[in-house]
C-alpha cells in the first residue's frame, strides 16, 4: 500500500470513530434524540441531560476508545515480541497479572495513597506474569515456539486468575466491586480516571510507535536481527516495558476485556500489511473503534440492564481465536 | 577497508564440536568460498564470523580487534550476514525488508533519509528488483527471495560480506548473475565476499579462494584451483571425482566418476 492509500485508509477510520462516537451519545437508558443532543453540546447551562451527556455517556465514550486503542497497541506489541499472531495482553497473561496488582492495590486499601497507586500496581503486575510466560516459553530453548508461548500463557493465567479469585473470596466484603471491575467495567467512569490514565495510555501507545522498526527487525527473527545490529535483549525489554505499561493502564481503567487485542491488530494487518508503524496506528483506531461498539451493544441490547462489555468482546473475539488457532494448524506454524 | 579474520576458532553446540581450528581472512577484493558436504561446518564458520555464534576457542577479530569487544553496531556497518533462509513472521514488502538493511547506519529510531532510500533504489537496480519494491516477501518466488535478501545485505552498504548459500533456489540465470554482480563487488568495489556453498564448479568459476572443510576441520585452503583436487574431494565428500579443465576458461570443473 502506498503513502496516499494509508493516509485514505487512516482519515476514513478516524471519521469512522468520530461517528461512532457521536452516535454513541444517544445510546443509553434515557433516549436523548439526535437534535437535542446537538442542542445539548453547544448549548450553555446546566440541565440534566447535559449532565448524562458530558459527565456519564461522554468519559464512557472516550473511555472506551482509549482503553480499546491500548488493549489493540499491546496487542501489536506482543504479537511482534512473541512472533505470535495469537498473542494477545489476555491470552499472554499480562491483563491477569494486572487484574492481580489492582486487586491487591484495592484489597491493600492503597488508592489512598494516591491515584497513581492503582496503575502502578496494576504494571508490576502485568511486568511480572509477561516475564513469567517469556521465561517459561523460551525455557524449552532459543526461539520459543508459539505453542510453548500459549501454554505457558494460559497456564499463568489461570494461575494468577486462580490468585485473583482467591482474594477475592478471602475478602468477600469487597467483593462486589471487585467483580464488576474485573468483568470490564466501563460504567463507573469519571473524567478524573481518564486524567491519569489517557496520559499514560498514550505515552505506551506512542513508545510503542517508537519501537515499530526495532519490532520489525524482531519479527525476521533473533539472528537476522542481531546481524543488523540490533541489541535484542535490550529492545525487548522496552517493547515489553511499553506494552505492559499500555496493558497496565487499561485494565486499571476498564478491568480485563478480552480479545480486543487480538482482533484489531489482525485485521489491521490484512488492511496495511506488516509494517508496523503502520499496524499500530491502524490497530489502535480499529480496536477503540471495536471497544465503542462494544460497549453500545452492551448497554442497549439488555435494556435496562447493562451486559459487562468484556462478555460482548470474548463472545466476538473467542471464535475469531478459534478461527486463527485453526488457520495456523493447516499452514503448518506459520500462522 | 577493514579486515575480517579468523584465527583458530573452535564451536560447538552443546557437547557436538562442529568446528575446530578455523582459520581466514577475509580480504578485500577477494571472493572466498567455504566448501565441504553437510553438516562439515560451513554455516558455523559464517555465524561465527558474523558475531553470531561465540567461539569456545580461538578470535574473531576486525581490523585486530576481537569484534566481540565491538560494540554491534560499529561491527555491522562493515559486516553484512545473509542467512540461507529467512521466515518472516508478517508479511513484509521488499523495500521495507531491504531497507532495514539501513539500520547499521540510521539507527533503530530515526526515519529513513534521502540517502537510505538512494541506497535502498541502488541495491534494487543491482538484484534487478527495482519494478517489485511494493511486493510482499510472501508472494516472490524463491530466488526473487533470495534477491531481496541481497539487495538488503547490500543496502548496508558493508565492506565484508558474508553470505550462507547464497545461490540456493536460484535457476542457473540467476545463479551465474548472482555470482557475477559478487564477484564485481569484490573486484570493483574491493568487497570481501566470503560465502558457503554446495557447487563446486561454482566455486571453481567465481571464487578466488576456497576453504575445504570436512567433518568441522579444514582440509585445504588457497586458490580455488589448488583446492579443488580428486584427492582432496574424496578425502571431503567421499565420492570419486574427475576433474575436467573448463572449455571456455580453463578453470577446473569436477565430474562426478559414476561406479560401475
Amino acid at each position: 500500500m502506498k503513502g496516499r492509500g494509508f493516509a485514505v485508509l487512516v482519515a476514513a477510520l478516524a471519521a469512522a470513530l468520530l461517528l461512532a462516537a457521536i452516535g454513541s451519545l444517544m445510546v443509553g437508558s434515557a433516549a436523548i434524540p439526535v437534535g437535542r443532543t446537538l442542542e445539548l453540546l453547544t448549548a450553555a447551562g446546566p440541565s440534566l441531560e447535559r449532565t448524562i451527556l458530558l459527565e456519564l455517556r461522554l468519559p464512557r465514550i472516550v473511555l472506551a476508545l482509549l482503553v480499546g486503542a491500548a488493549l489493540a497497541g499491546a496487542g501489536t506489541a506482543y504479537q511482534g515480541l512473541f512472533l505470535n499472531p495469537l498473542a494477545d495482553p489476555f491470552v499472554i497473561g499480562a491483563s491477569s497479572g494486572a487484574a492481580l496488582g489492582a486487586t491487591m492495590a484495592i484489597l491493600l486499601r492503597a488508592s489512598a495513597w494516591g491515584p497513581a497507586v492503582l496503575p502502578l500496581a496494576a504494571f508490576c503486575g502485568s511486568l511480572a506474569a509477561v516475564g513469567l510466560v517469556y521465561l517459561l516459553g523460551s525455557a524449552a530453548g532459543g526461539r520459543s515456539s508459539p505453542l510453548t508461548l500459549l501454554l505457558a500463557g494460559a497456564a499463568v493465567s489461570t494461575i494468577v486468575g486462580s490468585l485473583v479469585s482467591l482474594l477475592m473470596i478471602l475478602h468477600d466484603q469487597s467483593l462486589s466491586v471487585l467483580f464488576n471491575w474485573l468483568l470490564g467495567g466501563l460504567a463507573t467512569t469519571t473524567w478524573r480516571e481518564i486524567a491519569w490514565g489517557g496520559p499514560m495510555i498514550a505515552a505506551g501507545v506512542l513508545a510503542i510507535w517508537l519501537l515499530s522498526r526495532p519490532l520489525d527487525a524482531l519479527g525476521l527473527g533473533d539472528e537476522t536481527a542481531q546481524s543488523l545490529g540490533l541489541p535484542v535483549a535490550r529492545f525487548r525489554l522496552a517493547i515489553v516495558l511499553a506494552a505492559s505499561l499500555t496493558t497496565a493502564a487499561a485494565v486499571a481503567l476498564a478491568g480485563i476485556i478480552g480479545f480486543v487485542g487480538l482482533v484489531a491488530p489482525h485485521a489491521a494487518r490484512l488492511l496495511v500489511g506488516g509494517r508496523n508503524a503502520r499496524v499500530l496506528p491502524v490497530s489502535c483506531l480499529l480496536g477503540g473503534l471495536l471497544l465503542l461498539l462494544a460497549d453500545d451493544a452492551a448497554r442497549s441490547l439488555a435494556r435496562p440492564q447493562e451486559i459487562p462489555v468484556s462478555i460482548v468482546t470474548s463472545l466476538v473475539g473467542g471464535p475469531f481465536f478459534l478461527f486463527l488457532l485453526r488457520r495456523g494448524a493447516r499452514s503448518g506454524g506459520r500462522s | 577497508m577493514p579486515v575480517l579474520a579468523a584465527h583458530g576458532v573452535a564451536c560447538s553446540y552443546g557437547a557436538r564440536t562442529v568446528l575446530q581450528g578455523f582459520d581466514l581472512v577475509a580480504e578485500p577484493g577477494t571472493l572466498t568460498a567455504i566448501l565441504g558436504p553437510n553438516g562439515a561446518g560451513k554455516s558455523t564458520a559464517l555465524r561465527a564470523l558474523a558475531r553470531l555464534l561465540r567461539p569456545d576457542d580461538g578470535t574473531v577479530t576486525l581490523d585486530g580487534r576481537d569484534v566481540w569487544h565491538l560494540p554491534r553496531r560499529e561491527l555491522v556497518r562493515h559486516v553484512s550476514f545473509t542467512p540461507q533462509l529467512e521466515a518472516a513472521a508478517w508479511p513484509m514488502t521488499v523495500e521495507q525488508a531491504v531497507l532495514l538493511g539501513r539500520a547499521p547506519h540510521r539507527g533503530w529510531l530515526r526515519p529513513y533519509s534521502h540517502e537510505d532510500r538512494e541506497a535502498l533504489r541502488t541495491a534494487l537496480r543491482q538484484v534487478e528488483l527495482e519494478d517489485l519494491g511494493d511486493r510482499d516477501l510472501d508472494t516472490l518466488s524463491g530466488g526473487e527471495r533470495r534477491r531481496a535478501l541481497l539487495a538488503r545485505a547490500l543496502a548496508q552498504n558493508a565492506g565484508i560480506l558474508l553470505l550462507d548459500e547464497p545461490g540456493a533456489h536460484l535457476d542457473l540465470r540467476h545463479q551465474i548473475e548472482l555470482f557475477d554482480l559478487l564477484r564485481r563487488l569484490a573486484r570493483d568495489c574491493k568487497v570481501a565476499v566470503v560465502l558457503s556453498l554446495h557447487d563446486l564448479n561454482l566455486a571453481s568459476l567465481f571464487a578466488d579462494r576456497a576453504v575445504l572443510l570436512s567433518g568441522g576441520r579444514t582440509l585445504a585452503q588457497g586458490p580455488t584451483g589448488e583446492v579443488l583436487t580428486a584427492g582432496l574431494i574424496r578425502q571431503a565428500f567421499g565420492i570419486e571425482v574427475a576433474t575436467v579443465p573448463h572449455p571456455g576458461n580453463g578453470s577446473t570443473m569436477v565430474l562426478p566418476v559414476l561406479p560401475g
